[in-house]
């Protein structure tokens, strides 16, 4: 087993390294057969690497405490599904699976690519082998999954007990995905500039590997919030920490850079500027693993701590030069074809759009990283937290907000005067109105009503642009308002895919602005059989229980809540104490509905049952999975693969709308 | 034209988000203060608490038996002076003898103890265990 893995990782390492040579050759002689050779050895390194996880997986589901690594996260006790997960719970293994996903991708995009963009290709396997070889160095030189334990071990130390949750079997592999899925279009670009032309095709590539590696990055990061939300146990979903951020960070490069790209293809304008922001997006996903796994910035969530993440600075470094480089040198290629259309359009609100990411890009990045440069440049020790990115995270809320309103009603072109300022008046009129009915609800909390009133000027913009094209594809074509509604969708999916994407971040904003300005807690210390009041319910401890199971120890408590005398619901929190694990585990309670959360922490105090309990009241908590759905589904109506048909159409279509 | 427009967009942009960042530092900045610091007074109240860091001393922890409190002693370094905290409140999962901290909440004028409101750990065990100390 130590020896066939090993192997494997070798092999992978000897076909990179030979992908490299073979294209290196091919750009100096120019033989095509060179390209060929080094697609082959990127199909076998990806099959090699694929036996590399398989055999690993194996020995974490056999529990084969022979190896190390398997020895240090799993433990015969473990459920099968969460042996499988500790694949990427470690350093070892995460890096293998960040190598196995990068090779699948590249070879998945060569085998799609390779016949219509053969001069693309050469320049393209050596920036990802490149890329792969770097990977493949860090697991034979630092960190081998394949490592051998010297001594028999009966029992391993087991997988750390918050992770034992359903959002943890999908969260980080997500990341991965979305993190390895952004090198394609970024070795696409720098490759077709080094060829000297981009193909007419090759920014839709570049776009549909974006939109898949953007949607798994949004999810990921969701789940991530979702996981805190249900197991770290504070009635949090995010914190603005450094790890946090660090996947928020190329979330909104990427963003941007799905926002302008629209107009490098209607127009060619902004080539330079996408190039950019895909390369920017790339390199900050590999900022963000540098940050996250050397220790250089402080979080809550450090990964072990170890060196390896200055190979990661490094390895930044080396592309942010190829990247400079690259861009620099074929600067005339990314000329525009014309200039930018008037701010009166869509285009300039898409440049607009863009500015604010970028500035919000830009607070988020410098409040990462300032108290550790504070702290390099000898100055005082800071501590930049939540309440900072929660004031400057409102005005670009707001503006974001108001964008999304305003660009469905605007049309492509510049518009006069007055053609543009009308529907931009009618969304601004019933935002305010929105925003009066919020105000008056809550009574005051302007800020929160604002976001509030703009949320719904933005939704009903959407909803009504859609209705209203609906009802002219129904009266154009006789066809039902169901199936006309369906056949709109379907006709230009990338289009109200969006839609429902912007629809869906507005549904997730109002979540968070009522969790985050509307969120109230209590405390009790209480003995089984008391009450005390949460704000609108009455909470009565009702029974403490003691149980135990091959892996811990558990205490339950269960509470009932009353809401008017009325039972709304049954409450069980649990303290755990794994016998692998020093610390204790808190396992909230939560009743959630479309209104609120109530959300429960116990504190145990002694073995009679006296406990003290955490009650928060989490408004509008459940409107964050929701929107997050919504996004979902829009980011896969917008990667339908579209029909022929479809296709065909699409220019003139396109032109028109 | 279009030069002087990107300009002037640019000088904008970085103005406004400058701004945002600075503004922003001024009123939520926290700063940090190590032990030694604390003890020879060179804390100062900003108004918005104090926020110490140090080592949980091995041995110092009292924890009333049946109460949400406890008693622990920080310092910079083993052969540091200590100071005492009070804590009133729900004890941190990960909360151990030796581990880094970083404790807010009032200093008692005059005197060599803490009250803190909040524990914060600095664990860098969440997602992986420490390397073995050997």
């Amino acid at each position: 087993m130590v020896l066939v893995g090993n192997f494997l990782i070798v092999a992978t390492f000897v076909l990179l390294l030979y992908a490299v040579a073979a294209a290196v050759v091919r750009l100096r002689t120019g033989r095509p057969a060179w390209t060929d050779t080094a697609c082959r050895a990127i199909y076998a390194a990806a099959a090699l690497a694929t036996g590399a996880a398989g055999l690993l997986l194996w020995a974490l589901v056999r529990n084969d405490f022979r190896l190390e690594y398997v020895a240090s996260y799993t433990s015969t006790t473990l459920p099968l599904v969460y042996r499988i997960t500790t694949f990427w719970a470690g350093q070892a293994g995460s890096l293998l699976l960040w190598l196995l996903l990068l090779l699948l991708f590249a070879a998945g995009a060569l085998a799609g690519f390779r016949r219509r963009h053969a001069a693309v290709v050469p320049p393209f396997i050596l920036i990802t082998a490149a890329s792969g070889l770097f990977f493949n160095l860090l697991l034979l030189l630092f960190t081998n999954p394949f490592q051998r334990l010297d001594v028999a071990i009966a029992e391993g130390r087991g997988l750390n007990p918050l992770l034992q949750n359903v959002g943890m079997i999908f969260h980080p592999p997500m990341l991965f995905v979305s993190y390895v899925g952004f090198t394609v279009p970024f070795a696409f670009v720098l490759a077709a500039l080094a060829a000297g032309a981009m193909p007419p095709d090759g920014l839709k590539i570049i776009r549909r590997w974006t939109v898949f590696s953007w949607l798994f990055l949004t999810v990921g990061i969701i789940l991530g919030a979702q996981w805190a939300y249900v197991e770290l146990g504070w009635g949090g979903y995010w914190a603005w920490d450094p790890v946090e951020n660090a996947s928020f960070i190329p979330w909104l490069a990427a963003t941007a850079f799905l926002h302008t790209s629209i107009l490098q293809e209607r127009h060619g304008v902004l080539k330079k500027w996408n190039a950019f922001l895909v390369a920017l997006t790339f390199l900050l996903c590999i900022f963000g693993t540098f940050i996250t796994r050397s220790g250089f910035i402080e979080s809550v969530h450090a990964f072990e701590r170890s060196t390896i993440g200055y190979y990661f600075l490094i390895f930044m470094a080396v592309m942010l030069a190829l990247t400079g480089g690259v861009i620099a040198w074929r600067r005339q290629l990314l000329a525009p074809d014309r200039p930018l259309d008037s701010f009166r359009s869509k285009d300039g609100l898409v440049v607009l759009t863009n500015l604010l990411l970028m500035g919000f890009l830009v607070v988020v990045l410098a409040g990462t990283i300032l108290p550790t440069l504070s702290e390099l440049a000898g100055g005082r020790k800071i501590a930049i937290q939540a309440p900072f990115f929660n004031a400057a995270v409102v005005p670009f809320a707001i503006a974001c907000l108001v964008l999304l309103g305003v660009c469905p009603v605007v049309g492509w072109y510049r518009a006069t005067a007055a053609a543009f300022l009308k529907p931009v008046l009618v969304f601004l009129a019933v935002s305010l109105a929105g925003f009066a009915a919020t105000a008056v609800w809550l009574r005051g909390h302007l800020p929160a009503a604002v976001l509030a009133g703009f949320g719904l000027g933005a939704a009903a913009a959407i909803v009504i642009d859609v209705a209203r094209s609906a009802w002219v594809r129904r009266r154009t074509t006789g066809e039902g308002p169901g199936a006309a509604l369906a056949n709109l969708l379907r006709k230009n999916t990338r289009r109200y895919g969006a839609y429902l994407v912007h629809l869906g971040v507005v549904v997730f904003c109002m979540g968070i602005v009522g969790s985050a300005y509307f969120s109230q807690s209590f405390d009790a210390t209480v003995e089984p059989g008391q009450s005390f009041e949460a704000g609108p319910y009455t909470v009565r401890y009702e029974r403490f229980d003691r149980d135990a199971d091959p892996e811990k120890e558990i205490l339950h408590a269960e509470l009932r809540a009353l809401e008017g005398g009325r039972t709304v619901a049954t409450l069980r929190p649990e303290k755990h104490f794994h016998r692998l694990f020093e610390q204790p585990m808190t396992e909230v309670a939560i009743h959630c509905t479309p209104v609120r959360d109530l959300y429960v922490i116990f504190s145990p105090l002694s073995l009679s049952g006296r406990a003290n309990f955490k009650v928060l009241i989490n408004p509008l908590v459940l409107w964050i999975w929701v929107g997050g759905i919504v996004i979902t589904l829009g980011g896969l109506l917008a990667l339908l693969p579209r029909s022929r048909r479809a296709l065909l159409r699409e220019l003139p279509a396109e032109e028109a709308s | 034209m279009a030069k002087l427009k990107l300009i002037l967009i640019a000088v904008l942009f970085v103005g406004v988000v400058g701004y945002l960042i600075y503004s922003g530092l001024q009123e939520t900045t926290v700063y940090y203060h190590t032990v030694d610091e604390v003890l020879a007074g060179q804390a100062h109240d900003g108004g918005r608490g104090v926020r110490v860091t140090g080592t949980v001393v091995p041995g110092s922890v009292r924890r009333a038996a049946d109460e949400l409190a406890m008693d622990f002693q920080i310092a910079d370094q083993a052969d540091r002076p200590a100071l005492t905290v009070h804590y009133q409140g729900v004890i941190p999962d990960n909360f151990k003898e030796g581990m880094a901290v970083v404790v807010e909440g009032d200093l008692k004028p005059g005197r060599r103890e803490f009250d803190a409101a909040t524990i914060l750990l600095k664990c860098p065990s969440k997602y992986e265990k420490a390397p073995e100390q050997s």
